[in-house]
């Protein structure tokens, strides 16, 4: 299997116990865990994360936390939240948990936040949440949204924030209205009596007047008296290393350091000094940056000493330096060893990359300056980093490389540029870049090509996608040209991303153009990749599109389709996400067609609250197609000609066409129709070009016209193309109609047996898919109540319809029952259908052809597996199970 | 989600006059080592302290060495523009 993404492992932060116990605080702590917030906010060094952690583990383990240190330079609010997520989880019981979210390419924090706080709601036990390094988020957004996240905190969730200085959370605030607790590094000086203590714990024996002096010296800054006892115990004298250090004038910080690593072996020294390139690290890294051995022992060994290198893992493997320490060596490094920078950065570059560290791999290449490394690795690694939800990160170093003036550009560069841009960048730029790309092809060393020309495709195809351009690209985009045998390990899991994502974009856009067979066959084949790598996220991607796909085909299959998508994506914890809009644009659709209008407008509000329109024009269109069509099967026509006109703005944004353009103008033109704008849809029709009049579509309006006109044999006439089957639409809602309009005007043709007949086959067309929209849109209902029930092979449907045209209320839709479909037999289910209508058992007898006799035996049965004591008893719980209506078949 | 900014641009420096300079007091005297994490800046003890001077293109880089104090543990004293 392709190897995924490594990420290295983010720990909880365990220092060794406090070697000083801190009462006084730590009551402060446990004081303040009544309120809302506490914020701990002193500089570098100040002992602020030992404090809390001595306080959380003075409260036992019965006592839940969750602790999150915040990343270096955190701008990935996905990365920030999950964390979060993961570590809340983690510190909750079933009741107050937080639903499990997989990762997503189009997070959205908003959501995040509001599934966090309602879960925490229901919080019984009091939960803290430490957030760590609180001044290492560097994204204004992340800010806010943790602004609010505090703003609406649960009363049973104590938040502590530890930060190098006052974080923008709105504290001043929080402190004018009593719901901050603050400690300051005034109070996280040691005292003389603490220092005491501390060097007591460490074995270091000094005279009251050292100690004295080292106090002033260190000012109580416990970084500086750490460093000074690190020192302190491996120097032969210690009270002349006192009077030394208080005699010079050097800053603590500077003069320890140099202290500490002059005591240190020349070994142990470069690997601290090289190790500060990194921000976390292992055995392997640090004999690779020192050319060494037995780095991993030393680092143990450091680590066990607990002062300034944390081990990050329980087997204790990787690493990382206290911060301040880390940054004190970094500039060590950069100090002494200047000229080797460049070098260590890229060794550590290429370590990273063999071992599948992707966002570490890049940052270290593009330290080192390696431009060439860098877009090799950026258009290797780009697009799973954005499927692996890591956008914001991988914006980050696309941002840092490649918008960079001195990086010259190259078609590499702009096919990554130009997939960044198509994430929350501009659409017109990306199409700049993809030109450029192209044209700068050649220069594209040989070694490279083929990654170069999957990203290639893949981005064009997702701009044709974002901007409706279909057709342009589906004669270029020929997935099977690019069967190039990976080579690396990396070139496995790029192929197979960049595949899914290839043939999916490719089914999607063949999907909108009207190739329904081939976009769902590359749907599926996208599908089928993606289940076996796993990315579940584009398996639920596809399962949104095929179910729109089946939406040309079956109301009732796309219905059952869509579910199992959305069901799929709950489960990720994406049943907001942008994903599933198109499952539940479905879904909603396939609803209103089937006359469940309550239902639709439930799943619409959904639809319209997950979607994003600027990503996925196509689907916001038939988003408010589905909306307008319902509020016109509500009578609502001014509300629905609205949204058949907000469909059709977002349509003429698309730049192929799309087989939905002409329905949306006939629906529209239907509105106008029913709302008596006559003229207008006269003028309208006089527009349209020659082939759209011909249309199935544009024919049912004219007929509809000339009846409205009082012309029902202009109408007949219009409409026999369509009834012959010489003109077809791809959906049979418009079939449906055409029947029902001849209907009407065989009727008054005063031609009664005509009418029926066509009623009968629209009865029978519709019932095929439990269409009963159509009936809704007519002017039917006098003519559907005269039909006569005793000839009718759809009784039961018929009596659907007429219910949903009366407005009487419907049971809500429940799961089929299967073990009550299967128990009863075929010749019961036939006999069902018949029970909603008025005919007599000797009615239906001779309706099937069956005696008498036998109906009322299977009337028995039906009675008796349905637990009902009459007909209609039976044809409610028929109803109820779902035995009579939509998932009743004829067969 | 939000816009990318797309330039390539350097930040662009009004040609008329030069960068703005400025004077960073911290506590304590700043050895060579120390010294080097301010690439861009002369220090000068004075009275104890180290005085940091030096042009600064603008606030971003203003702001970059005031992170880099923090991030070292330096006491900040004062921050002065002078031309």
């Amino acid at each position: 299997m392709a190897k995924r993404d490594a990420a290295v492992k983010v720990a909880t932060p365990t220092p060794a116990s406090a070697l000083v116990w801190r009462p006084a605080l730590v009551d402060r702590l446990e004081n303040a865990a009544t309120g809302p917030v506490t914020v701990v906010s002193a500089p570098a060094g100040s002992g602020k994360t030992v404090l809390v952690r001595s306080w959380l583990e003075s409260r036992g383990a019965a006592a839940h936390a969750a602790w999150v240190s915040v990343e270096r330079g955190e701008r990935d609010a996905q990365r920030f939240w999950d964390q979060l997520f993961a570590k809340v989880r983690a510190a909750t019981s079933a009741g107050a948990r937080p639903e499990a979210r997989a990762p997503s390419p189009n997070f959205d924090a908003d959501a995040a936040v509001d599934s966090l706080l309602t879960a925490l709601a229901a919080l019984e036990d009091r939960l803290v949440l430490v957030i760590d390094d609180v001044h290492e988020i560097a994204d204004r957004d992340i800010l806010a949204q943790l602004t609010r996240f505090l703003d609406q905190l649960p009363s049973a969730l104590h938040v502590v924030l530890i930060s190098r200085r006052d974080p923008q959370l709105g504290l001043h605030r929080r402190r004018l209205q009593g719901g901050l607790a603050e400690i300051r590094s005034e109070q996280l000086r040691f005292t003389l009596e603490e220092a005491r203590q501390m060097l007591g714990a460490l074995g270091i024996e000094l005279s009251d007047d050292g100690l004295r002096l080292l106090h002033e010296r260190t000012e109580g800054w416990v970084a500086g008296l750490r460093l000074a006892a690190l020192s302190l115990a491996a120097h032969s004298d210690p009270e002349r290393f006192v009077v030394d250090f208080s005699g010079s004038d050097r800053t603590v910080a500077e003069y320890l350091l140099a202290e500490v690593l002059d005591s240190q072996p020349a070994e142990i020294r470069r690997l601290l000094v090289r190790a500060s390139l990194l921000e976390r690290f292992n055995g392997a890294l640090g004999d690779l940056l020192t050319g060494g051995f037995g780095s991993e022992r030393h680092l143990r060994e450091l680590a066990d000493a607990g002062s300034f290198v944390v081990a990050l893992d329980p087997e204790r493997t990787w690493f990382r330096f206290h911060h301040l320490f880390g940054d004190l060596l970094a500039v060590e490094l950069r100090h002494s060893e200047a000229q080797e920078v460049p070098r260590l950065h890229r060794a550590a570059a290429q370590w990273y990359a063999d071992h599948g560290y992707a966002i570490e791999a890049i940052e270290h290449a593009q330290a080192a300056g390696d431009q060439e490394l860098v877009a090799e690795l950026l258009i290797g690694r780009y697009f799973s980093l954005t499927l692996d939800g890591r956008q914001a990160t991988a914006h980050a170093l696309v941002e840092a490389y490649a918008y960079d003036p001195l990086v010259s550009t190259s078609a590499e560069i702009a096919t990554i540029v130009a997939a960044d841009q198509l994430y929350g960048g501009s659409l017109e730029h990306a199409a700049t870049q993809l030109a450029l790309a192209q044209q700068q092809a050649g220069g594209v060393p040989e070694y490279r090509r083929h990654r170069f020309e999957m990203a290639l495709v893949v981005t064009r195809l997702t701009l044709a996608r974002r901007l409706g351009d279909f057709r342009s690209v589906l004669d270029e985009a020929r997935p099977s040209d690019i069967a190039v045998q990976p080579m690396s390990s990396v070139d496995v899991s790029m192929y197979n991303d960049v595949r899914a994502l290839m043939l999916m974009n490719l089914g999607i856009v063949e999907v909108w153009s009207g190739r329904l067979d081939d976009g769902s066959q590359h749907l599926a084949q996208a599908r089928q990749i993606a289940a076996q790598i796993p990315r579940p996220y584009l398996v639920v991607a596809c399962d949104a599109h095929l179910a729109h796909a089946l939406s040309w085909r079956s109301f009732t299959a796309a219905r059952e389709a869509s579910k199992a998508a959305i069901a799929l994506a709950v489960e990720h914890g994406w049943g907001t996400d942008q994903v599933i809009g198109p499952a539940r644009v479905t879904l909603a659709t396939a609803l209103v067609c089937a006359g469940r209008l309550d239902e639709a407008e439930l799943e619409l509000a959904r639809a319209e609250a997950t979607l994003r329109v600027e990503l996925e024009p196509a689907v916001g269109c038939l988003l408010q197609l589905a909306r307008g069509i319902a509020d016109y099967a509500r009578g609502r026509y001014a509300a629905a000609i609205d949204g058949f006109r907000a469909a059709e703005q977002l349509a003429e944004r698309l730049v192929t066409g799309t087989p939905l353009a002409l329905q949306i103008r006939c629906v529209t033109l239907y509105a106008m129709l029913a709302s008596g704008q006559l003229e207008a849809v006269r003028a309208s029709i006089a527009g349209l070009p020659d082939h759209e009049c011909d249309t199935a579509e544009v024919r049912e309006v004219r007929a509809a016209l000339a009846l409205a006109d009082g012309d029902p044999d202009a109408a007949v006439a219009i409409l026999a193309p369509v009834i012959a089957g010489e003109r077809r639409s791809d959906t049979a809602v418009i079939t449906v109609r055409a029947h029902l309009l001849e209907a009407l005007a065989r009727d008054a043709l005063g031609q009664p047996r005509a009418a029926e007949e066509a009623i009968e086959r629209a009865l029978g067309l519709a019932e095929e898919d439990a269409l009963i929209l159509p009936f809704m849109y007519m002017t039917s209902h006098e003519l559907l109540e005269r039909h006569p029930r005793y000839r009718t092979a759809h009784g039961a449907f018929l009596a659907e319809v007429l219910d949903v045209v009366a407005g009487r209320p419907r049971a809500p839709e429940r799961e089929p029952p299967v073990a009550h479909a299967d128990a009863l037999s075929d010749a019961e289910l036939r006999v069902l259908r018949y029970l909603p209508t008025n005919l007599p058992a000797a009615g239906i007898a001779s309706e099937i052809y069956v005696s008498t006799n036998t109906v009322k035996t299977h009337m028995r049965h039906i009675y008796g597996k349905l637990g009902a004591h009459s007909r209609r008893e039976a044809v409610e719980r028929a109803r109820e199970l779902g035995l009579l209506g939509h998932s009743a078949r004829h067969d | 989600m939000r816009a990318h900014a797309i330039t390539r641009d350097a930040p662009r420096m009004n040609s008329t006059s030069r960068a703005p300079t400025y004077e960073i007091s911290v506590r304590g005297v700043l050895g060579d080592t120390l010294m080097s994490a301010f690439p861009a800046l002369s220090g000068s003890a004075r009275d104890g302290n180290t005085v940091l001077s030096g042009e600064l293109p603008d606030q971003a880089a203003l702001h970059g060495v005031l992170a880099q104090i923090e991030s070292l543990g330096l006491e900040l004293i004062a921050v002065r523009r002078t031309a």
